[in-house]
């Protein structure tokens, strides 16, 4: 972590321009990360496993930028990994006693283009079980503390990378989000986080959960963090088939389109059980309206509340499937020995429908549901360019409070119906309250994370210039 | 056994399948037929041995004779390791 003189946290943008001129040395901005993750991880638990060697590396960036040779875009950077994204050499354990042994055996795609760009794998982050989860505490290795909210959970699943950026343990983490794995905990750790549209990142080299939803994707402070390292993992993929030819714009850029219509849907308020957090949504879609001068449109998302329901059929047949290579004969151990119960759950629920799935009765319905709701977004992304609502219905529980997985599911219900839709969607901390991080989400059209990154930059700016009013 | 708890696994498929029913029953009373663009949709999904159309009538045969384990014309998987 490297302060400014007044104490804030340095900007991406700011830092890297620092490295680049020698002004900082990536060795300083690892050792810093490192000393804080020594004094602090012991009671976060964000990591799995810390890279003694990211100083050696970052050692090695310093010697190209004195030598005034060419550097990547992410060059002295720290890069967190959750533990379902393989990197070379590193144990790649999905937060799970089944792979507890087991080495990354080569580099993800996304891994492979951050090392190309000079960025530093500081370590593996905790994570819920197999991505099984949305509150960051069904790791085999014990739950990760929110830092935003000490005592209450951080969410999940990627709870060690949200918690590691919110630290200051990275400047960057990668995640992934199924059902809402990124924008749940950058929600109740008050950072980004991006979740890309489906087909925009490769997945190759990630531990699948469900193969319909899985998008790799960032966690970051900044903005502009979260946007440079989109630029740099996302593309069309020859080892993914689902990703597609499509232009990778420069999102750092922020290019204003002329007008954007921002939708508004009654139906995700429905599904909002804490009208607090929705008051404070609101707010901010004011400010957001006035600053752009952009007009509101109300919109109507129909099935919207049977995403939940649409949902987990899908993931547990698919995560059943996927599973059954942790068979105990060529790696690991047996999977329904040695997981948790949310895992065995879903497999166990997987294992029942895959049974009874003779006619389309349960997976083929749930997919067919799943299109109707991608169709009802489609429709309405030809009227609104975005559309704004919370990330989670509630806040953050305390760790230790017991839930039903009937109400935990019940955290996704904001996040779901864009992996359903297979569109874009970012996440920013909107405010406080009672002390506790609240995100606001964008959702946009597929493909177009520019317009995803326009709104969270423009209340980026908003919130920047009214913490500057306030301490004036 | 996690967190010093033995997970019940009667429990748990009891559980998940009283949540597939009802997340499944709720879906029902949507009308989606013709909606899913890809994939196959099969009215009769059982094949009887010959009406494959490539009618490789010794096909039968020859996946008995690669089996372990078989029981008259039909083999036998893993049982209860699925």
């Amino acid at each position: 972590m490297q302060r400014k003189r007044n104490g804030d946290v340095m900007l991406i943008k700011e830092k890297i321009e620092k490295i680049r001129k020698g002004e900082l040395k990536a060795e300083d901005n690892i050792s810093s990360f490192m000393q804080n993750i020594k004094n602090s991880d012991k009671k976060i638990n964000a990591f799995l496993y810390i890279n003694e060697k990211a100083i050696e590396r970052a050692k090695l960036i310093d010697e190209k930028i004195k030598e005034k040779k060419d550097v990547g875009k992410l060059a002295g950077l720290a890069i967190a990994v959750k533990a379902n994204i393989n990197v070379k050499g590193m144990p790649i354990s999905c937060a799970s006693k089944t792979l507890e042994k087991y080495n990354g055996a080569f580099d993800a795609e996304v891994v492979e283009k951050i090392k190309k760009e000079d960025g530093i794998i500081i370590g593996i982050t905790n994570c819920d079980e197999f991505a099984c989860g949305s509150g960051g505490i069904h790791s085999a290795f014990g739950p990760t503390q929110n830092p935003a909210a000490p005592g209450r959970i951080p969410g999940g699943s990627s709870s060690g990378s949200a918690a590691a950026v919110a630290a200051d343990m990275c400047d960057i983490a990668l995640g992934s989000d199924t059902g809402g794995s990124i924008r749940n905990p950058a929600s109740h750790c008050g950072i980004v986080g991006i979740k890309p549209s489906y087909g925009r990142v490769s997945r190759y080299g990630l531990i699948d959960m469900a193969m319909s939803f899985d998008q790799i994707g960032p966690l970051c402070k900044d903005v502009y963090g979260a946007a440079l390292m989109m630029e740099v993992i996302s593309g069309k993929s020859d080892y993914d088939a689902i990703t597609y030819q499509k232009p990778v714009l420069r999102y750092t850029e922020f290019k204003k389109p002329k007008k954007v219509v921002i939708g508004i849907c009654k139906e995700f308020e429905k599904l909002c059980s804490d009208k607090k957090i929705l008051e404070l949504i609101n707010k901010c879609i004011e400010s957001i309206k006035h600053k752009l001068g952009a007009p509101t449109k109300e919109i109507e998302l129909k099935y919207i509340d049977l995403a939940i329901q649409t949902y987990y059929p899908i993931v547990y047949v698919e995560f059943f499937s996927g599973t059954r290579k942790f068979d105990g004969r060529r790696y690991g151990e047996t999977i329904e020995d040695s997981c948790g119960e949310e895992v065995l759950r879903r497999i166990l629920g997987g294992q029942e429908i895959s049974k009874a799935e003779f006619a389309g009765k349960y997976y083929r319905k749930a997919l067919e549901m799943k299109e109707l709701i991608k169709l009802t977004f489609k429709r309405a992304f030809e009227d609104v360019d975005v559309m704004i609502l919370p990330t989670c219905p509630k806040l953050p529980q305390e760790i230790g409070q017991d839930l039903t997985p009937e109400e935990e599911y019940a955290y996704d219900a904001l996040t779901v119906p864009a992996n359903l839709a297979e569109i874009c969607a970012g996440v920013i901390k909107a405010g406080e309250i009672e002390g506790i991080p609240v995100g606001l989400q964008v959702m946009a059209d597929s493909f177009r994370e520019d317009q995803v990154f326009n709104i969270l930059k423009t209340w980026e700016d908003i919130s920047q210039e009214e913490d500057k009013d306030a301490s004036a | 056994m996690r967190g010093g708890k033995e997970i019940d696994r009667k429990q748990v498929r009891a559980q998940a399948k009283k949540i597939i029913d009802s997340f499944m029953s709720a879906l029902e009373k949507v009308e989606t037929e013709e909606i899913l663009r890809y994939g196959v949709k099969r009215e009769d999904f059982l094949r009887k041995p010959g009406e494959s159309k490539y009618n490789e009538t010794d096909f039968s045969e020859r996946m008995l004779d690669n089996a372990k384990n078989k029981e008259d014309d039909q083999i036998v998987a893993e049982k209860k390791k699925w």
